[in-house]
């Protein structure tokens, strides 16, 4: 009997514990969605409402108007995809290779691949942007796409750390059949890394759906500008008009959702990828 | 072991990153001093300007426009713009570029950095010689008199900033400067005249005195006046002053006593309201999303001619004045402001025909439409001072103060030299530091700044 109460009191105490934690996590959200529905005027009001009093529901007809919001989504959606097959086929290519094969000088090429982590971006913006620009990429999407298809470092890394966990005995075994090291990449190990792979592809879509910096220095052309920069549109110097700009970023914001809701289980176990198997 | 080697080759990697990326900008440094030296003229400069005849009318022609107008009336007006630009020009072809504000010097400088940038761009106007010097942009001389443009008709202190070695580099588009607004219905409820807003800073201590209101729980209703809400810095107070922080050999003065005085004055005035009312005041006010002015938290505030245009369409019934800068010595205000700059894409083409362009944006017509767009102060004094905007008299003291304003002087060894006055001010402010040795401070980064420089040379 006092076990069970016992039992009772631990399960309440968890579940107001994560109930409080989900709200921490909502209210953004629910803010964000409550500020896209309100007028010029009740934005900063003290105290805040949290229900809007009426709906303006036209802040979204203005956000979708504001700038050719299909056209962007195009844009974006195209990036995005190409982004994550190229991260996808070559970080876990070259993966397979520090797992896998045994060549001279292997470990060391590894830590020199890890050490480019370490190089923040503002320093090789301007290099790689003269080196675009020398290849004539310059307003183009290519200096967007072609480094995913060169792999990355985070990403190989953490393909190569999954790849390790995969019995020596399947591949010895394709060997002996008479499997070539591609094949083996491609049917044995690509198969089987398919959570690694999603959580791969999950961490490109939201960094390339997400992306600000690259698209603003690289295109030129605002009928091939993406979602981000669409959004920051909305913000001036002297003023923003948050609401319309809150209705855009929901939007925008709608696919990220669609895929953590889909994709859940990947996003979790992505965290437990990264975060253990260092 | 096998650990040990892996720090090797990651110590070996990062030192060699790190002495190429110093190597760059030694050579970088260089390359600038070649062109600085009085005896070579800048060269890229020479190839563009020399252009300016060759530039056959009607062959067709593209060229790219960035800006910062990526929303509401300025937007519109900049497409419309274009628009008539293209009927009377029809072979010129603009491909524009909004970019808003706060991202552009991002797009703008990496562009340009590598040589990509557009024909014709919108820039910031106190760090003209920074392009001029290094050959980034090209002089407007040939052009302006090639087409008989009248340099005074634009403010003389942003043709000023124009130049770099004598030259014009550019045209001014459109400026800025701060006023002193007060509430004329606060004046007279406080037994003060509504037609004499303060001179000199007693009278605004004895004023702001007079016009501030505490609550029963000892919280602020209204502040008279505080240095620290709207846009009222300590440079421009300093100015006032008869002070400055730079001397004309361009030795840093931070800690001048004429600096040193602002910043106790300041000091003083803000001490009245106390730490506690005041950040109670600020939470308030920030959650207006608009100025404590305009909501009638504050009865005096120093801010940018702007706020004359949110004024207008936030609280049109607001009974307000207004005024110069109170000062002791010297009237002073601040200004910052845009330009139009020819980056050099060494295509003599295109750049006469950005020319037109920024001839067309800079004309008085077109500067009247901006103004009447935006409500911003246009470098074009005949817009700016069309008598339908003088007959109002707010409108035509904030034009009159042009004639004081001055701009953050350009300092090549510390660019951003008024941004890290900032801080300092804050926190004499708000934390009760001693301005004393805060400007002390602050004077010897300058120093340590300029002797950094100079050894780069």
């Amino acid at each position: 009997m006092a076990l069970k109460s016992d039992t009772i009191l631990h399960r309440i105490v968890v579940y107001a514990l994560l109930l409080l934690g989900s709200a921490a996590f909502i209210l953004p959200l629910v803010w964000l969605l409550s500020t896209s529905l309100k007028g010029d005027t009740g934005l900063f009001e003290i105290p805040p409402k949290w229900v809007p009093d009426p709906f303006h529901w036209d802040n979204y007809k203005k956000a979708v108007h504001s700038f050719p919001f299909l056209r962007y989504t195009w844009n974006t959606v195209l990036i995005t995809v190409l982004c994550m097959i190229g991260s996808m086929l070559s970080s876990s290519f070259v993966a397979y290779a520090f797992a896998r094969l045994r060549w001279p000088g292997r470990d060391a090429w590894f830590v020199v691949m890890l050490a480019t982590m370490m190089l923040p971006g503002q320093v090789t913006m301007i290099p790689l942007f003269i080196l675009f620009k020398e290849l004539g990429w310059i307003n183009t999407y290519l200096p967007l796409i072609v480094p995913f298809f060169f792999g990355s470092a985070f990403y190989i890394f953490l393909m190569r750390q999954f790849f390790m966990t995969i019995p020596k005995e399947l591949s010895e075994a394709a060997k002996i059949d008479g499997c070539t090291e591609l094949y083996t990449w491609w049917r044995i190990f690509m198969p089987l890394s398919k959570p690694a792979l999603a959580t791969l592809g999950i961490f490109t879509f939201t960094l390339v759906w997400n992306d600000f910096q690259g698209p603003l220095i690289y295109l030129n052309d605002t009928n091939k500008f993406t979602l981000m920069l669409g959004l920051r549109s909305f913000q001036q110097q002297y003023g923003t008009r948050w609401n319309v700009m809150m209705a855009a970023s929901l939007l925008v914001m709608l696919p990220t959702l669609a895929l953590f809701f889909s994709f859940q289980r990947y996003f979790i176990e992505g965290v437990t990828l990264t975060g253990v198997k260092g | 072991m096998e650990t040990m080697k892996q720090k090797k080759a990651l110590v070996l990697m990062l030192t060699t990153v790190m002495l190429s990326s110093m190597l760059a900008a030694c050579s970088g440094n260089k390359d600038n001093n070649g062109n600085a030296s009085p005896s070579a003229s800048p060269s890229a400069p020479a190839s563009g300007s020399a252009s300016a005849s060759a530039s056959p009318a009607d062959e067709p022609v593209t060229i790219s426009y960035w800006h910062i107008y990526t929303d509401g009336p300025m937007k519109d007006l900049t497409d419309q713009l274009l628009k008539d630009f293209h009927d009377q020009h029809p072979n010129i072809t603009v491909e524009q570029l909004g970019v808003n504000f706060f991202d552009y010097w991002t797009k703008l400088s990496t562009a340009m950095a590598a040589g990509s940038g557009p024909d014709l761009a919108l820039n910031d106007t106190s760090t003209v010689p920074s392009r001029a010097k290094t050959g980034a942009i090209l002089s407007t001389d040939d052009f302006i008199q090639q087409d008989g443009v009248n340099l005074g008709d634009y403010f003389p202190v942003l043709v000023d900033l124009m130049k770099y070695e004598g030259k014009m580099y550019g045209m001014p588009n459109d400026t800025d400067v701060r006023v002193l607004y007060y509430n004329k219905k606060m004046f007279t409820d406080a037994g003060l005249d509504p037609n004499k807003p303060p001179a000199n800073w007693d009278e605004l201590e004895q004023y702001a005195d007079k016009l501030t209101k505490w609550n029963d729980k000892k919280m602020l209703d209204v502040i008279g006046f505080s240095p620290a809400l709207g846009n009222l810095h300590l440079w421009t107070l300093a100015w006032a002053n008869g002070g400055g922080f730079w001397d004309d050999e361009g030795k840093p003065t931070f800690n001048k006593p004429e600096n040193l005085e602002a910043l106790q004055w300041e000091k003083k005035i803000q001490d009245k309201y106390g730490v506690k009312a005041m950040s109670a005041f600020n939470s308030q006010a920030s959650a207006l999303g608009f100025s404590p002015f305009i909501a009638g938290k504050a009865a005096m505030i120093v801010d940018v001619n702007n706020l004359y245009q949110e004024i207008k369409t936030r609280a049109p019934d607001l009974e307000f004045g207004v005024a110069p800068i109170p000062y002791t010595k010297t009237p002073a205000s601040w200004s910052a402001g845009f330009d139009l700059e020819l980056v050099n894409n060494k295509d003599d083409k295109r750049a006469a025909a950005a020319w037109e362009l920024m001839k067309y944006l800079t004309s008085a017509d077109v500067q009247v439409k901006i103004h009447e767009a935006s409500g911003s102060l246009v470098s074009n004094m005949k817009a700016a001072q069309d008598p339908k905007f003088m007959e109002d008299p707010n409108w035509k003291m904030i034009v009159d103060q042009m004639q004081y304003s001055r701009f953050i002087e350009y300092i090549e060894a510390m660019p951003s030299w008024h941004g890290n006055l900032d801080p300092v001010e804050q926190a004499v402010l708000n934390s009760g530091k001693d301005p004393k040795e805060f400007l002390d401070g602050a004077q010897k980064n300058a120093e340590n700044a300029v002797a950094n420089f100079n050894k780069t040379k």
